[in-house]
């Protein structure tokens, strides 16, 4: 198999294919820095700014009374002034430069917000204040933040908030581009069947030659990308390995960015993996290059069509293409169903790999081996 | 004459391209049966909104004692709310007679009124309507104040118009003005994407057979301008396709006229510009023009790429030219002017041309006679390095 290997590298080198997605991938990642250069994603000031500015307005949604007297004011009503004067104490923070202040008044926040979520009457103000999952995420980052001892981080020009951003959007992407990549993956031998089928090779070694350096390939650029990008960062902004992270996986803790950084790359691969072996089953049946991609991208967005799905499908393969929700719980809190979390993620792509390379297995080898078979007892004339 | 039949003959009948239709179909329709009506304006004509206001004030106006000592907010309160809530009731009779006219007017001068109010008062406890303060959204002053403008210019127009009015007008239902909130966001993207997919291998079908091809007698430049036209009418179809969505958002809420007005906000230091409004028909034809020229380019860079590179992933990648601005065109950064001298700013053209992109990026550099200007140059530099390319390269596709 080795030297047929070789014989594919030596063809695939000249692919454009392979360096078109390089070149994806390389400006992709200089488009990452100029974004994070320009915009206010997670800048604590504007954010700051603009939830007070929400917040006042979920209590205009009330007549204006005595919050201190139980008799006249609903409890949500009272949770609400609470609510603002921990959110002044987040602004003064910010003003004095003081981070203490401001990662208390942030816990204290939180904390006083988690009561509002089951208060009567909360669906009115409900767009005013955040959803409970972003609550929890910030309370569990404002935790570790303060026992950590951790710099509070202001503006968004450092490590960890590029990794956040850069994860966020390859965690989109990763499975579509593996995807895009391997969807002509058995097709260019189409085009020269007389070719290669005069390889001396049986389609099994064939097959799994193919699969073989693709692999390689989809793991030397993610290799790549990682490597480039966290080098990069580094230089540009100042490394820091240890910053937490906050994460859902069935409840909401924090991860140093490190392992973040890990757990990503293990994800980005079982993704890679499942992308691969969809595409081989896809072009054996449609052997056409675009209907393969648009059944990848019907199959990546089925969740946003069909959330409701999730809840009761939930070990379906489907809800877990898309690392960013699996992982801020984006896509459980979609589908409704708590089971969605990266770990049952982790199984249920490992247990669809290897459902899907059975399925290869029987259908290419096995059917090789029948067709043989019957091909002798007539005489040999196949 | 027969070497453009063939060539439309074997776009229609190719499976990608028929697969891609039929996406675009039942997507619009869909969009037309269940998200259209869905839809629910932050401007909306709520009569009981404005009663609830009406009585409030009127109850506090009715009950008030000013006397030196009083909270400096009542005496604002008192000295604006008897103007406001005039207004407001003559909104509320209007649409009690059905008089829609005389609640255009009304709400005309209410809008004018309610954001001279809003943005220059100094307590900061008048706020536009709650729709723009949803959690983490940054701008929602701002959002209020265009929001605001633009709906008083939008209401001047109706009051004196000629056409009938009803509140599907009002609320921005009919088809054509659907149509116009989907340019200004994100029918842009769909329609430039389809184009790529749709002309995606208009030259690399022909590596397969070019026995047969290269037996047609024309000089390749030739054929590359022939195979353009071809992508050309094809992108249009994409649009043809999209008819019936229309057609059924206007026999539901009504067609709209072509006199409608979109309004258009001319940039001024400091954002403090004028809102003006263009007819809907000039409108759609501007963005239509846009659009074909969107259109002529993105062929032109396929039919580029596949002469050079002859690798038909290398052609997906153009896509990536959609997205180029919003790395650099964000919100709350200063914008450099001389970033609007790249053809990738003018992607949301529609945005550009009523202005709000300007409004919203504080820059007066981004106009759409601009964007023509760029975009044609560019499309006829690609035209030049194609002909070139075919020239030197004495190419067999």
């Amino acid at each position: 198999m080795l030297p047929l290997m070789k014989t594919i590298f030596l063809v695939e080198r000249k692919n454009l294919k392979f360096r078109s997605i390089l070149s994806v991938l390389v400006l992709f990642i200089i488009g990452s820095f100029v974004y994070l250069e320009n915009s206010q994603f997670r800048e604590l000031e504007p954010a700051t700014a603009s939830e007070v500015v929400a917040l006042n307005s979920a209590l205009a949604q009330f007549r204006n009374v005595d919050a201190t007297d139980p008799e006249v004011a609903s409890p949500l009503y009272r949770n609400l002034i609470s609510q603002s004067s921990e959110l002044a104490n987040r602004t003064l923070g910010l003003v004095m430069e003081d981070d203490d202040t401001y990662i208390q008044g942030a816990i204290e926040l939180t904390k006083v917000r988690d009561e509002a979520y089951t208060m009567e009457g909360f669906q009115d103000v409900a767009e005013f204040i955040p959803t409970h999952r972003q609550n929890q995420l910030d309370q569990a980052l404002f935790t570790s933040i303060q026992s950590q001892n951790a710099p509070l981080l202001v503006d968004n020009s450092n490590f960890p908030t590029y990794i956040i951003l850069l994860l966020l959007v390859l965690g989109y992407g990763w499975y579509l581009l593996v995807g895009i990549l391997t969807s002509d993956i058995l097709l260019d031998e189409e085009d020269h069947k007389s070719v290669v089928n005069g390889y001396p090779f049986t389609m099994a070694s064939k097959l799994s030659a193919k699969i073989l350096s693709y692999l390689i390939f989809v793991f030397a650029l993610l290799i790549f990308t990682f490597a480039i990008t966290i080098t990069a960062a580094s230089i540009i902004y100042d490394i820091n390995l240890t910053y937490p992270v906050a994460i859902f996986n069935g409840y909401y803790f924090t991860i140093d960015v490190w392992q973040y950084i890990g757990l990503a790359f293990l994800y980005f691969i079982c993704l890679s993996l499942v992308a691969i072996s969809f595409s081989i089953i896809l072009n054996y049946y449609f052997k056409n290059l675009y209907i393969v991609i648009f059944v990848h991208f019907f199959f990546f967005f089925l969740m946003q069509l069909l959330p409701a799905a999730g809840k009761w499908l939930w070990f379906l393969p489907f809800n877990y293409l898309n690392f960013s929700t699996v992982i801020d719980g984006q896509a459980a809190e979609m589908a409704g169903s708590r089971m969605i979390t990266l770990n049952t993620g982790f199984f249920v792509l490992f247990i669809t790999i290897c459902l899907l390379f059975l399925f290869i297995y029987w259908q290419f080898y096995r059917r090789q081996i029948k067709h043989s078979k019957t091909a002798n007892t007539r005489g040999g004339a196949a | 004459m027969d070497y453009i039949k063939w060539e439309l003959k074997v776009f229609f009948t190719n499976h990608k391209n028929l697969i891609l239709f039929a996406i675009l179909l039942v997507a619009s329709v869909y969009y037309a049966f269940y998200i259209a009506p869905a839809y629910q304006p932050i401007e909306s004509v709520n009569q009981n909104e404005i009663e609830s206001r009406y009585e409030d004030r009127q109850e506090f106006l009715d009950n008030v004692e000013v006397t030196p000592g009083t909270h400096p907010l009542t005496l604002y309160s008192y000295q604006v709310y008897p103007e406001w809530n005039e207004l407001d009731g003559e909104r509320l009779s209007a649409l009690e007679d059905g008089d829609l006219r005389a609640y255009a007017q009304a709400t005309h001068e209410w809008y004018l009124y309610a954001d001279y109010q809003i943005d220059t008062n100094r307590f900061e406890f008048l706020r536009y309507s709650p729709g723009y303060y949803t959690y983490g959204n940054m701008f929602s002053h701002q959002d209020g104040h265009y929001a605001y403008l633009y709906s008083a210019e939008r209401y001047g127009e109706y009051a004196s118009a000629v056409y009938n009015l009803n509140l599907n007008i009002f609320e921005e239902r009919t088809a054509l003005q659907t149509l116009q909130r989907l340019l200004e966001s994100s029918l842009p993207y769909i329609l430039l994407l389809s184009c790529l997919l749709l002309s995606n291998d208009i030259v690399m079908k022909d590596r397969k057979h070019p026995s047969i091809v290269n037996g047609f007698p024309m000089t390749p430049f030739k054929r590359m301008i022939m195979k353009g036209i071809v992508a050309l009418i094809g992108s249009l179809a994409s649009i043809a396709i999209l008819l019936p969505a229309f057609f059924v958002i206007g026999f539901r809420d009504g067609f709209g006229t072509l006199n409608l007005p979109v309004v258009v906000y001319q940039f001024a230091f400091l954002n403090e510009g004028t809102f003006e409004s263009m007819p809907m028909g000039m409108f759609l034809m501007i963005s239509f023009v846009m659009v074909l020229i969107w259109f002529v380019l993105i062929i032109g860079l396929v039919l580029l790429m596949s002469i050079i590179l002859k690798n038909e992933y290398f052609n997906l990648m153009i896509g990536i030219i959609l997205f180029v601005e919003i790395t650099y065109y964000q919100r709350g950064e200063i914008i450099e002017n001389w970033l609007s001298y790249f053809p990738t700013s003018y992607v949301q053209f529609a945005d550009i041309i009523s202005g709000y992109r300007n409004y919203a990026l504080l820059t007066g550099s981004l106009e759409y006679e601009k964007g023509l200007v760029v975009l044609l140059l560019t499309v006829i530099l690609i035209i030049l390095l194609i002909w070139l390319v075919t020239k030197k390269k004495r190419m067999t596709i």
